[in-house]
């Protein structure tokens, strides 16, 4: 079965993934045409990559995702709501959050699964992958080496390992799960050539000599408890005149998340303090709707080191 | 508060926050799911659920339920303790 998701922009990729979202939740239909009607054909082509992408993915297994979507979004709803009664975290034990998601192979996985359909149906992380792909990408130099923190179900990763531009892919995680998970992605995603993973925490990462073009850190600056030490460590790791991509979610809640951000402003001071320039920044909001900047937003900016 | 006055504040939260589907948001049933009608999504419906409490001044105890249970007007009101009328 089909859906008319109201644009002919819309790829195959993007509308075969779309149908089976909403076969297992109908409730979606009318916010999900009402978002990709208003796609421009550019926008579209990059969601139909990221669609093609979640298919590889999810394999056999898409009403299963959809599922763990459906928990997944349960879930934040209601830590979102209890959140904004009192606007503070009802946890900020890091041990307790990492034995419940990071080193719990069951629940993440399920979230895992559920975040890579969000990748195409939350405004805002179709957002942030416009912005990756129409402000970053183009930046980068011929022979790009790329590293990302916290690559996930790997779609990013492969996106950059894509470009033809790109000499080098590695990624990091604090989860073993989530590496495992970003290695068999690789596969299924087809992405042949060498990735370098490393289980490591980016707070307290050592210097291995590393040095990269290109970093992409994406909503993990709410789940470290050194943001600072984290940003350090990356800058250090940045080759001269590299680059750092960075979204940040600012007064917006998950379940794994120790800290909220006030604004993106903190977010840059964070960013400038480890010595590094912003050359680029913008807020991405969930939805058109005028209450949505009390819901909060993602910031992302582009800073570089100098040299 | 009465069911008439229940759904008023919630249409004029939501015509507030999406004006661009007061047409949708009008023509909402009391037993309607919102999600379904198209007039909220989950940051909506959050901010809504938050003018709810604060208007009531009862809190919304969804811990152990669905969404979906109460993603009506009807099913707002009653998890807010009021009384369909």
């Amino acid at each position: 079965m089909t859906h008319d998701m109201g644009t002919a922009a819309a790829g195959d990729h993007t509308h075969k993934l779309l149908s089976a979202i909403i076969e297992g939740w109908p409730q979606h239909e009318k916010h999900l045409q009402r978002f990709f009607s208003t796609l421009t054909a550019e926008d579209a082509a990059n969601i139909d990559v990221v669609a093609k992408s979640i298919l590889k993915l999810s394999d056999n297994e898409l009403s299963e995702f959809v599922t763990d979507y459906r928990w997944m979004c349960g879930m934040f709803m209601k830590h979102e709501i209890a959140f904004r009664r009192s606007m503070t975290l009802s946890n900020t034990d890091t041990a307790a959050i990492r034995d419940a998601y990071y080193d719990n192979a069951d629940a993440m996985g399920r979230y895992m699964r559920g975040l890579l359909i969000s990748q195409i149906t939350w405004p805002q992380h179709l957002g942030v992958q416009f912005l990756f792909a129409r402000e970053f990408m183009p930046r980068l130099p011929s022979g790009f080496s790329y590293m990302e923190v916290g690559p996930g179900h790997g779609v990013t990763l492969a996106v950059a390992g894509a470009d033809p531009k790109c000499g080098r892919l590695s990624g990091c995680d604090i989860s073993q799960t989530s590496i495992d998970m970003t290695r068999q992605s690789m596969v299924r995603l087809g992405v042949t050539r060498p990735v370098d993973l490393i289980h490591a925490d980016i707070c307290a990462a050592t210097d291995n000599g590393n040095r990269f073009d290109a970093i992409l850190i994406s909503q993990v600056l709410e789940l470290v408890e050194s943001p600072q030490s984290a940003i350090e460590n990356l800058a250090i790791q940045l080759a001269p005149q590299g680059q750092i991509f960075v979204n940040c979610p600012v007064q917006m809640l998950a379940p794994d998340h120790i800290r909220v951000w006030r604004s993106g402003a903190d977010i840059v001071s964070l960013v400038e303090a480890a010595g590094l320039t912003v050359e680029f920044e913008a807020k991405v909001h969930a939805d058109a709707s005028e209450k949505s900047e009390n819901l909060g937003y993602s910031h992302v900016l582009i800073a570089r080191k100098p040299g | 508060m009465q069911q008439s006055e229940f759904r008023a504040f919630v249409l004029t939260f939501l015509s507030e926050a999406r004006p661009d589907l007061s047409t949708q948001i009008d023509a909402l049933q009391n037993d309607e799911d919102m999600f379904e009608a198209g007039v909220v999504d989950s940051h909506a419906f959050i901010g809504l659920c938050l003018a709810i409490e604060d208007e009531t001044g009862t809190p919304i105890e969804i811990a152990e339920l669905d969404p979906e249970e109460f993603s009506s007007i009807d099913g707002l009101m009653r998890v807010s303790g009021l009384v369909l009328s």
